[in-house]
């Protein structure tokens, strides 16, 4: 009962109210300044590789971007996403679509290369920026960003294995601070809003 | 006499399987750039008083054919293999994006230009049965 999973669990569950809590808060204050501030302590800088080369957050400041993690051997969940992160731009005037990153992290990085992911993301964008990492950038990263994954074996399967992983979108401002998560970004329209006040 | 029985011994299966199981919009989604792998969708109907039990899949675009499912807790999302998929009597199952999936893996060259596949399921004490599948490009 008391297993490591269990506890990661039950810590996730305690931050994701913890910060709902803490967002409601200063939502009802009203200021943006302090919606940025509960961010504050997820984030921050990591080091990935992109196909042309090492990558980190350095390179994603100057534009506000948006995050998600996921794996490239994922049949629905991951294309799915990727895909309502492409068509949850829509929302926004065309010709701000490119002051927009979009950044697709895998976290398989048993499976997933630079190459790899980056022939996944240009299936569903030609601008997706794709990026892997070795297993200390990964755990780095995810520790981080404070998404969970975990490599599950799939004893009779010839997957060999999957990987159980946070599915969220996080949107971060132009200077490479985490303004916002959000589970889901077509449905919410706090995602929207957001995201004109990133691009300001 | 002996013919009369065996006669009617294979009237009799030939109607039950006839009756057995019926597969509705079937698809297989087109494997991604770069993916060797990818999923199969479809409604299960069971108009039978017995329950259908799926428990294998062959076919002839990819190497391996198994039943997976997805499901979500507390934002994680999870995969997992199934030995089998139970359709009631009397009710439909769907395999469907996000849900319960046939997994596609080692998928050949030519799937991702082709408009149809086949795939043969193996319901528990039935016959094979070979089933169409229209290959989509979706997501
Ligand atoms: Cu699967």
């Amino acid at each position: 009962m008391k297993s490591p999973i269990f506890k990661t669990v039950l810590l996730a569950i305690l931050f994701g109210a913890t910060l709902a809590g803490v967002k409601t808060y200063y939502q009802y204050q009203g200021s943006k300044s302090e919606t940025a501030k509960l961010y504050q302590n997820i984030g921050g800088d990591f080091s990935l590789t992109h196909i042309d080369g090492p990558f980190d957050l350095q390179r994603l400041k100057g534009k506000p971007s948006v995050l998600y993690f996921g794996f490239a051997s994922c049949p629905d969940i991951c294309p799915l996403s990727l895909n309502k992160l492409v068509k949850a731009f829509d929302a926004i005037e065309p010709e701000l679509h490119k002051r927009v990153q979009k950044v697709f992290i895998s976290v398989d990085y048993k499976r997933d290369d630079a190459k790899k992911v980056h022939e996944y993301g240009k299936y569903f964008a030609t601008d997706f920026i794709s990026l892997a990492g070795t297993e200390e950038q990964i755990k780095d990263i995810t520790k981080k960003y404070a998404v969970h994954f975990e490599f599950v074996p799939l004893e009779n399967s010839a997957m060999k294995y999957t990987v159980d992983h946070t599915s969220r979108f996080f949107l971060l401002d132009k200077y490479g601070q985490v303004f916002n998560s959000y589970s889901d970004i077509i449905y919410d329209g706090q995602f929207k809003l957001d995201l004109i006040e990133v691009l300001k | 006499m002996k013919v009369i029985s065996l006669f009617l011994l294979f009237s009799l299966f030939s109607g039950l399987d006839l009756q057995a199981q019926v597969i509705e919009d079937a698809w297989i989604k087109k494997p991604l750039p770069g993916l060797k792998m990818t999923a199969a969708y479809m409604l299960i109907v069971n108009p039978t008083d017995k329950e259908l039990v799926l428990e294998k899949i062959t076919g002839p675009d990819a190497l391996y054919y198994e039943i997976h499912t997805h499901k979500s807790e507390n934002g994680i999302m999870k995969m997992r293999q199934l030995k089998s998929i139970k359709i009631a009597p009397k009710s439909k199952h769907e395999l469907k994006p996000m849900g319960d999936h046939i997994m596609v893996m080692q998928t050949n060259n030519e799937l991702p230009n082709k408009l149809k596949t086949t795939m043969t399921l193996y319901f528990k004490g039935q016959k094979p049965k070979e089933i169409n599948l229209e290959v989509k490009k979706s997501l």
